[in-house]
């Protein structure tokens, strides 16, 4: 058993309603590839940014080569070997591939300021070399595909041989979501060869990839890791049933019969829509009272498809109907004025306006129920606003509080109400509603949604996590890679999570 | 930038928001104070009604720029957009009297609609597109008026602006009451409401519904039309239009805005900041006249206060890289 | 080398992702094209619009945009803006001119004039990078208050009565010829020749890009940008002062107007030749062909009978259409533009 190159024991994070990393322990030794897999919001990457110096613990120990370290900065990692290439692409793309490779440690090519452009390509060749790699240093970044541009930040990553003694730490988060297959295969081959000079650590949904190259896979599920395998010992299936967590708590298991009969003419229906790679032949139809989930992963194609719905982009061919109607909506005041309600993942910068109060902004998108003539009546306005605090239960001081100074939960139910106060409503489309929130706030949402359907709106729902899809959802279809490759029916006997994992990935 | 600091972000905006509102206050008295012990004639009531009377057409610039600011963006062409109606009126008014100031005040607001709807349609940022105004409205207010034009006639259309009323000259009358019409609109009208939310979260209006291109269209309209009612003053003080008068004031209008507590990131402050920001314009004017300073010191003054105002109003939480 | 070629162009094996399309290439010589378009054209109205004496002219007329125009195009490729440069001219005019033999003062400082008056357009450029990296300040409105308590200060010198420069030496060289060529605008040919390789050889000229493509990877590697910003304005006042100074000794005067106009033309210059306001994309010699096509068109259209102060609503007109060009393929609903 060789000692580890590095150890994490007991690391948490928690950001405000959310705890990413819950007493993480793991370990990476010399040469090896590690692969991480998880859900979406498992914590995978939060971990890495952790071991690359981006956020700071709350707790726990970080040992690189047997010894504690406390990481300040990406710089401070980068002097301890850890170095990362994240997920966005941080080449820039108006520079030569070799003053990318070498940003910030150019001095041995730079005498008295000025550049030595052949020994810079010079340097920048020798760390291309190291990935087996012939991509032209002068070349613009730019003119590379994204495939190329992967490989040439695997060599700028590998600049950390230079700068400390040891054998680096490599972190990887997603290197292959973005790449098309031939790339891939690239990719894959670069990270095999990485494991002579380095350890690997690398992140991935596409469970066949990671068992190809990785010698050992870590699971995470909620914030924990939760299992280890070899390669040798576990395949595909194994590692599905291991990322799905834990049992489905009470009261997402409370099935209630009181769900409405589905019946009569779609409220929302789909036909064939599609917008360039995002995605393509999305045809479904939501019926009155119909929660409609809809399971992928990241680039799956379900957010820009509610997007699309809701106006904030648009598509190139197919037809969104509205009770009938065809409609193409320019802009989402339109879809707002036709009913379609859309609550959105990013809370704090697309769900509520933090700087306004809570009745600014529960009245923002329905401001016309408050009116008297062409003037806002204020005192109907704060009924207004007391009414709904007192309905939703919104902890707040009083409406004139500043949003953005209330709690994670709090917050989505003010932006809930904005949405709730319609007085014409037809669709509503939940992303990640409960994102970030405490149990006890998951809970009410989740009983909030399911009172809203029951008035004869169209819900589209995409969750976080597939227990909460499946304990919600009356029908639910299953995206990968923009199209749909899954349907079923979630209301008399619904689907296993495997069966819906299977799908997705 | 992590979730923590967001939040921090939050309650430091807070505190922002509070010191902005009562630290313009306590300036302006300062300065009152200040000028008024160096030189006691300066608090005479003769002296307060020159200060009025100066600062009525910055106040006028500063109400159209001070929605501008609150969403977050900014007007630089008002000053040569207000010096091109000068020019423009002096010809109408003595052919067309009431109606041909109507009619060119009507053009100023269709002009400032213009750059909103270049502004929010090809989404190009708000200072290129009225820097680009500053200069093709000093261009055609030189080519349409060389020099100074004497009004011929027609300035019964301008000259309830003269005089006093209650004892206040009546351009301050005017633009106070301007203000106030404003003030009751933000309060009590939607675009109120989708301005202060675009200055303070334009992707949470967008994705309430808020008609945010229709909103800038707007507000830039109204800009245009207070620089268009700028010009009119101009007019009415001196009985001539001129295409470079304006110009001078672009600087002391913006600073009005800024020095009174509204933030350039937008959806901070309001136009009751922006009239105890103009006063204390005014008195940074008037008073370094009447003790004596040399008056190259106003530009200067300006200078350092635009940049200290807005460093101070500025919500660092929202500006993340600052170009 | 050519390592950031004019001509965007080169680049690796196969792929031609994002990058070196038809439109881009058109893009790139669409200045130069458009040069040679309107001298041809104006020469073919009015034969004596391409004599030796209009070329003198111009030559003359560009000496001092081209060195303001490299001073913009630094500060525009790292992202930011001088709105400064007329109130830094003034200052830097007034300086020169009371230091050198003149009407107003004793002083008799010659050729140290020329490096004082550029000390002090480089201190106001490094007032406005400290207020904008310490203070955080958008440097929009940073040069906006420079650009106003420059121009004080410029007021302040000059007192009602500006200094008449008596230095028959420097007067001189302001007028002189080289070989028929005008001294000052050899002078800034020399400037924009060392810019050319600053720009493109010099850690200052590349980081310059970097930041302007992607402050937050600058930062993230580690450099230090807020130094570089720094060192940008201060540059940008260093040659506002020189072109200060420079008109100073053409025109004998030192004068608080001396920068009347420039500020939009250098803009105006930067923004046709095809360097991005945004940061990131561009360069100096894009920006003399800018500064050449503003001179022939205010050139011609006095040739050809246009009022000199259409040139003021030319160089709006232009500003739009090109960033409408630059940045129409970037139009999104969702997109936040202040």
């Amino acid at each position: 058993m060789t000692a580890p190159v590095l150890r994490v024991e007991g690391l948490s994070k928690a950001f405000p309603g959310l705890k990413a990393l819950d007493d993480v322990s793991m370990e990476i030794r010399p040469h090896e590839v590690v692969g991480l897999v998880g859900e979406n919001g498992a914590g995978k990457s939060t971990l890495l940014k952790v071991l690359a110096g981006l956020y700071a613990p709350d707790s726990g120990r970080i040992l690189v080569r047997a010894e504690e370290v406390r990481l300040k900065s990406v710089a401070h990692a980068a002097e301890n070997g850890v170095g990362m290439v994240f997920q966005e692409q941080s080449l820039l793309p108006n520079i030569t591939v070799a003053e990318n490779i070498m940003l910030g440690h150019e001095d041995d090519a730079i005498r008295y300021g000025v550049y030595d452009w052949p020994k810079l390509f010079g340097l920048a060749r020798a760390q291309l070399a190291k990935v087996g790699s012939t991509i032209d240093p002068s070349a613009q970044t730019d003119s590379l595909s994204f495939g190329e541009r992967q490989v040439v930040e695997l060599a700028k990553v590998l600049t950390l041989e230079e700068r400390t003694r040891h054998e680096p730490v490599i972190l990887l988060d997603e290197p292959t979501s973005v790449l098309e297959a031939e790339e891939v295969e690239m990719v894959l081959r670069q990270i095999r060869r990485l494991r002579e000079r380095a350890s690997v650590v690398f992140i991935s949904h596409r469970l066949d990839e990671v068992l190809e190259v990785a010698d050992r896979v870590y699971v995470m599920t909620g914030g924990r890791c939760v299992a280890e395998r070899d390669r040798a010992s576990c395949n595909v299936a194994e590692l599905q049933e291991l990322m799905l967590g834990h049992e489905l708590s009470d009261e997402y298991g409370r099935r209630a019969q009181d769900r409405p009969a589905l019946a009569g003419e779609a409220r929302l229906s789909l036909r064939d829509l599609s917008s360039g790679h995002h995605f393509r032949n999305i045809s479904f139809d939501v019926r009155r009272s119909e929660i409609l989930g809809i399971a992928g992963v990241g680039g799956s194609g379900r957010e820009e498809v509610c997007r699309a719905i809701f106006g904030a982009r648009d598509f190139e061919a197919g037809e969104i109907r509205l009770d009938g109607k065809p409609v193409r909506f320019a802009d989402p005041s339109e879809a707002v004025a036709s009913g379609v309600s859309f609550l959105p993942s990013e809370r704090r910068t697309e769900g509520i306006i933090g700087g306004l109060s809570v009745r600014e902004n529960m009245t923002l998108a329905h401001l016309s129920s408050i009116m008297r003539g062409p003037f806002i009546d204020r005192s109907k306005e704060k009924q207004l606003a007391r009414r709904w605090i007192d309905r939703l239960s919104i902890k707040t001081r009083d409406a004139e509080t500043q949003v953005g100074l209330l709690s994670g939960g709090n917050q989505q139910k003010v932006a809930l109400t904005k949405w709730l106060i319609a007085d014409n409503p037809k669709i509503f489309i939940l992303d990640h509603p409960m994102r970030g929130l405490d149990v006890g706030a998951k809970a009410e949402i989740f009983g909030l949604i399911r009172d809203v359907s029951k008035a004869g709106i169209g819900i589209v729902l995409i969750a976080d996590t597939l227990d909460e899809l499946i304990a919600l959802s009356d029908t639910i279809i299953v995206m990968r890679d923009g199209v749909i490759t899954g349907r079923f029916d979630s209301r008399d006997t619904p689907p296993t999570q495997l069966q819906i994992l299977e799908h997705m990935i | 930038m992590t979730i923590a600091s967001t939040e921090r972000g939050a309650g430091k905006a807070v505190l922002a928001n509070i010191l902005g509102r009562f630290a313009p206050i306590v300036v302006f008295a300062a300065l009152l104070f200040l000028f008024g012990a160096i030189q006691p004639s300066f608090l005479s009531a003769y002296s307060l009604r020159v200060l009025a009377g100066e600062s009525s057409i910055i106040l006028v610039l500063a109400i159209g720029q001070t929605l501008v600011i609150l969403l977050g963006g900014i007007d630089l062409s008002m000053a040569a957009l207000a010096s091109l109606t000068s020019v423009l009126l002096a010809l109408a008014l003595p052919v067309a009297g009431a109606p041909g100031l109507i009619g060119v005040l009507l053009l100023a607001t269709l002009i400032g609609a213009a750059q909103g709807y270049i502004h929010a349609r090809a989404q190009i940022p708000s200072f290129i597109v009225t820097l680009a105004g500053m200069g093709l409205f000093s261009g055609a207010a030189l080519v349409i008026g060389h020099t100074t034009i004497i009004l011929q006639g027609g300035y019964e259309a301008v000259s309830w602006l003269s005089g006093r009323i209650l004892g206040v000259p009546r351009p301050f009358a005017f633009a106070v009451g301007l203000l106030l019409v404003l003030l009751a609109a933000l309060r009590w009208l939607p675009l109120g409401r989708h301005i202060y939310a675009i200055g303070l979260g334009e992707l949470g209006a967008l994705l309430s519904g808020v008609k945010v291109a229709r909103t800038k269209i707007a507000v830039f309209a109204v800009s245009g039309l207070c620089a268009g009612l700028a010009g009119m003053m101009f007019v009415a003080r001196t009985h001539s239009g001129n295409p470079t008068i304006a110009d001078s004031l672009l600087l002391p209008s913006i600073a009005a805005v800024v020095v009174g507590g509204s933030a350039i990131t937008g959806g901070v402050g309001g136009l009751m900041r922006t009239l105890v920001g103009t006063l204390t314009i005014g008195v940074l004017r008037v008073g370094m006249a009447v003790v004596g300073l040399d008056p190259a010191y106003e530009p200067i003054a300006y200078g350092i206060l635009i940049a200290g105002a807005v460093a101070f109003t500025i919500d660092r939480s929202k500006t993340g890289i600052v170009k | 080398m050519g390592v950031n070629r004019i001509f965007p162009g080169g680049g690796a094996a196969g792929q031609a992702r994002p990058g070196i399309s038809l439109l881009s290439r058109l893009r790139a010589w669409g200045p130069i094209v458009a040069l040679v378009v309107l001298f041809v054209g104006f020469a073919v109205v009015d034969p004596t619009f391409a004599s030796l004496q209009n070329l003198q002219t111009l030559a003359n007329r560009s000496a001092v945009p081209l060195i303001l125009a490299v001073g913009m195009t630094f500060v525009i490729l790292q992202g930011s803006i001088d709105l400064s440069v007329e109130g830094v001219m003034a200052v830097s005019s007034l300086t020169f001119g009371m230091v050198v033999l003149n009407s107003r003062t004793g002083l008799d400082l010659g050729l140290l004039g020329f490096p004082i008056g550029i000390a002090a357009g480089t201190a106001f450029g490094l007032l406005s990078g400290l207020i904008v990296t310490k203070l955080r300040v958008p440097s929009f409105m940073v040069t906006l208050g420079v650009w106003s308590a420059s121009l004080g200060v410029a007021m302040l010198l000059s007192g009602g009565s500006p200094p008449i420069i008596r230095d028959h030496t420097l007067r001189a060289f302001g007028l002189g010829y080289f070989l028929g060529v005008p001294q000052l605008f050899i002078v800034s040919v020399v400037v924009l020749i060392l810019a050319w390789g600053v720009q493109n050889h010099t850690r200052f000229g590349r980081y310059s890009y970097v930041i302007g493509g992607g402050e937050d990877i600058a930062r993230l590697s580690g450099l230090p940008v807020d130094r570089y910003k720094i060192l940008v304005f201060a540059l940008a006042g260093l040659l506002s002062g020189l072109g200060g100074t420079m008109e100073s000794a053409r025109i004998g005067l030192g004068h608080v107007d001396i920068g009347l106009g420039q500020m939009f033309a250098a803009i105006t210059a930067v923004v046709i030749g095809g360097t991005s306001l945004s940061g990131g994309r561009g360069g100096v010699l894009q920006s003399a062909v800018g500064v050449l096509i503003l001179a022939v068109l205010a050139n011609g259209m006095i040739f050809v009978g246009i009022s000199p102060f259409v040139q003021k609503s030319v160089q709006g007109v232009i500003i739009l259409v090109a960033i409408l060009g630059a940045t129409w393929h970037l139009r999104d609903r969702m997109r936040i533009v202040k």
